[in-house]
């Protein structure tokens, strides 16, 4: 559509009122232009079909591995099925053993509990801590201190799992800091303490998020317009006005990237719980992951587990949805 | 946070619903789409309500979509299942034809089967053992698969049954113990691996698999320490050993190494269980006969004990956060004087304490009472669809040849399969694993024998046994309480 005359006279393409340079330049007389609206539709038309060819391998691996495995899964979770041999029916009856069963409900409650732990504490600690390195930290100390704190998202959370599973033991490091400082009182072995085991569990979440929290925020933090800090000081802000009034709201979108995949690693989590407590002590730190791992693989109920994983794939999307809905909003 | 709250100055101010203003400009959050009908003004009294709206047209695509799925997905899962060919006629003896026996094992065993499968093919040099490891906690999961899988393997690690036999995917052995000879073996050995008609109840019917040894479990005690609290020899009675906890104790040692995060302090309730309850209505329990049921005198009384050893404080500190790993290492390193667990530690712990490590079996609760003990065979079973049937229960029957037997013994540790009649493995004298056999002998003269709780359905050790046995321990579920959620959780599984 461009023309070499858009070229000598960039200003008045870009000023043309309707987008549409070629007639306000007198180049297509405007009885002509269903014509060319008509051409336009019939290329793009074609490129819409085309587009859907160079699609086709992503479509078709997403579809085999995404799609179909998912559609299985609600087939699945109609039936009483072992996994191997013949399936029987039964309507709702796994979706309201799901919703009927304490052992179950709890699983979900827990997984909610956790969203304060991997969630709440990552992105509050992540906004603090993002804030000082901005005001403090430059050069190489805050290259330091970028890595440092994101170093715990190269670790697997299995091997994270583990190691805290080791600090957290009685005469773990967790305890032995405790008696160093005369709290001899609290120390405890904290993964099978029926009070203290989710949240011990949480933090080990909490300390894998707060590092791509913080980091996340530093990269949003460096977007933001200095001039607007340089008004807000002209105005006598202080650090703290300066916090809430600017950097705040220029976090937006990332701190609503941050809660979505936080509150996806809460709700779904797995990993961290399997390889620490297994869901113990009794079924303190029972989640669905490990719930439905279970009933599918140890206790051969695939259709309870499937219906599980339906219920806490809608609840993720329940909770995720409204939020990226905020983050897509277009920016002021 | 209250919606008239100025934060940050008189100019921004982020209101409820994190609508963010600007001189009364909002600049983010909601804004009521006027496109999309508003049903009952929900939009309206819940702004977030927004988020779950759908165009028609994407709705339309993801409903075509899943309808697509699931209406051309597949029929009823699990009913493509091929038939098997009729079973080949039963031969003892190995054909000179050079075959391949393709074998699935759990990696945990990995010396054990690669030094039976070497000593095999030297023997045979006709047939090529091709032995594949599985990850031993994912192979019970991944084993029904396999066997279901268009190319079984001839011979697969079976440590449960579990549905197999019902779903047609293990060859039943009957004709190869008649020809070979397994029904003169002690009866409890075999009887784990015997499943009735129905395809569920085990204990008694048809052979569906052969061991390569037994585990056995029992205590472990720490020579030294025992000599220290005044124990000559290994108690007679369940009393005389709670004598000895007590003493541990009082000498202020930890009396009982057990770990619970896996839930292990199972492996000492059941020793109680089973001196307390009924051996055959124990059994009965735990293969899953119609009516038989967990609630039994013997299982309250073990609770109780066990929780009364938890509150007198003879398990180790934090018991339900320990796993198995540690508490052998634990063990190992001198803490406590005796140490719950199986004969499958053996070989470590003759390695790692040299002298210093005895074994008994739990003691009956009337010292001329007959020894029962929980010991589980480590079974192979035959694929239905496996093409070399023959072959397979040959390896099967040569488990129990003496050059296999000193294999298990000295390799794993295991309890050797075949007759108590057969020369014993020999073992270093003095070891643990000398112990061990005796202690097996003596097992095998009353015929004791008997299955772990934990193997009754596949779901009950984790749905129940692991996590009541954790709350049993820290106090917070009373003995009454424990065994009923056991047989609840038991009746609930096989209900359904």
């Amino acid at each position: 559509m461009s023309s070499a005359l858009d070229r000598r006279h960039p200003d008045r393409a870009a000023a043309s009122p309707d987008g549409n340079p070629a007639v306000d330049q007198g180049l297509v007389p405007p009885w002509r232009l269903r014509r060319h609206a008509a051409a336009r539709r019939a290329s793009t038309g074609r490129s819409r079909w085309s587009g859907w060819l160079y699609m086709m391998p992503a479509l078709l691996v997403y579809g085999v591995f995404v799609l179909v495995p998912m559609g299985r899964t609600v087939q699945y979770s109609f039936y009483d099925w072992d996994g191997v041999g013949p399936a029987t029916s039964v309507g709702f009856d796994n979706y309201r053993r799901v919703f009927t069963d304490p052992e179950l409900i709890s699983t979900i409650v827990h997984a909610f509990e956790l969203l304060g732990f991997f969630t709440v504490i990552p992105i509050v600690v992540g906004l603090v801590v993002s804030s000082l390195v901005r005001e403090v930290a430059t050069g190489r100390f805050g290259t330091v201190a970028r890595t440092t704190l994101f170093l715990p998202q190269i670790v697997p959370l299995v091997a994270a799992a583990i190691a805290w599973s080791w600090m957290y033991s009685s005469q773990g490091l967790v305890n032995q800091t405790l008696s160093l400082v005369g709290l001899d009182g609290l120390t405890r072995p904290w993964l099978s303490d029926f009070t203290w085991a989710l949240p011990a569990v949480g933090l080990i979440g909490s300390w894998v998020m707060t590092g791509l929290c913080t980091v996340l925020f530093l990269s949003g933090m460096a977007k933001i317009d200095r001039s607007l800090y340089e008004a807000a000081r002209v105005d006598g802000a202080g650090p703290i006005r300066e916090f809430f009034a600017i950097t705040l709201p220029g976090l937006r979108q990332e701190i609503g990237v941050c809660v979505m995949i936080t509150i996806i690693a809460a709700l779904a989590s797995f990993d961290v719980i399997y390889a620490s407590t297994q869901g113990g002590p009794g079924r303190a730190t029972l989640v669905p992951g490990v719930a439905i791992f279970r009933l599918a693989f140890t206790e051969h109920q695939v259709g309870l587990a499937s219906a599980l994983a339906i219920v806490l794939t809608l609840l993720v999307l329940a909770c995720v949805l409204p939020i990226q809905r905020l983050v897509a909003e277009k920016n002021p | 946070m209250a919606g008239s709250r100025v934060w940050g100055g008189r100019r921004w101010r982020l209101t409820p619903g994190l609508l963010l203003v600007h001189d009364g400009r909002t600049l983010s959050g909601f804004e009521t789409p006027t496109a999309r009908p508003d049903i009952g003004g929900l939009m309206n009294r819940f702004p977030f309500a927004h988020a779950y709206s759908v165009s028609p047209k994407v709705s339309a695509t993801a409903g075509l979509l899943l309808t697509c799925l699931i209406l051309g997905g597949c029929g009823t899962p699990g009913s493509d299942q091929p038939e098997a060919d009729p079973p080949p006629e039963v031969s003892t003896e190995l054909s000179s034809d050079e075959v391949t026996l393709e074998v699935v094992a759990g990696s945990c065993d990995e010396a054990l089967m690669q030094a039976l499968a070497d000593a095999f093919m030297e023997e045979n040099p006709q047939v090529t053992i091709d032995l594949t490891l599985d990850d031993c906690t994912q192979l019970p999961a991944n084993a029904p698969r396999l066997m279901a899988s268009d190319d079984p393997p001839d011979l697969i690690r079976l440590s449960t049954l579990g549905t197999a036999v019902e779903d047609d995917l293990l060859t039943n052995l009957d004709p190869y113990a008649d020809a070979y000879g397994w029904d003169q073996l002690p009866a409890t050995q075999l009887e784990q691996l015997r499943v009735s008609d129905d395809g569920r109840t085990r204990g008694s019917g048809s052979l569906y698999g052969m061991p390569f040894g037994f585990g056995l479990t029992g205590v472990y005690y720490n020579k030294d320490k025992a000599a220290a609290i005044g124990m000559n020899e290994p108690p007679g009675t369940v009393e005389e050993f709670e004598a000895l906890l007590a003493a541990s104790e009082a000498a202020g040692e930890t009396a009982l190494m057990a770990s619970n995060q896996d839930g292990l302090v199972a492996y000492a309730y059941q020793g109680l269980a089973n001196q307390f309850a009924d051996r055959d209505a124990l059994g009965q329990w735990i293969y899953t006969a119609a009516d038989a049921t967990f609630d039994m005198d013997g299982t309250r009384q073990a609770a109780e004990d066990i929780q009364r050893w938890a509150e007198e404080g003879y398990f180790p500190d934090g018991v339900n956060a320990l796993n198995q790993d540690q508490v052998l290492g634990q063990f190992i390193e001198g803490e406590g004087v005796f140490y719950y667990s199986g004969n499958w530690r053996a070989a470590t712990l003759d390695e790692q304490m040299a002298d210093n490590v005895g074994f008994f079996l739990m003691p009956p609760t009337d010292a001329r009472g007959p020894q029962v003990a929980m010991s589980a065979p480590a079974g192979m079973g035959i694929p239905r669809r496996s093409d070399q049937i023959n072959t397979a229960a040959f390896f099967l029957h040569w488990l129990q040849s003496d050059t296999a037997r000193s294999l298990e013994v000295q390799i794993s540790g295991l309890a050797p399969a075949g007759s108590p009649n057969q020369p014993t493995p020999e073992v270093a004298p003095g070891s643990v694993s000398e112990a061990l056999l005796h202690a097996w002998n003596d097992l095998n003269e009353s015929d004791g024998l008997i299955a772990f709780l934990a193997d009754a359905t596949p779901g009950i050790n984790t749905s129940a046994l692991i996590p009541e046995m954790q709350l049993l321990v820290e106090g917070k579920t009373s003995p009454e309480e424990f065994v009923s959620a056991v047989q609840d959780a038991y009746a609930q599984e096989l209900g359904s």
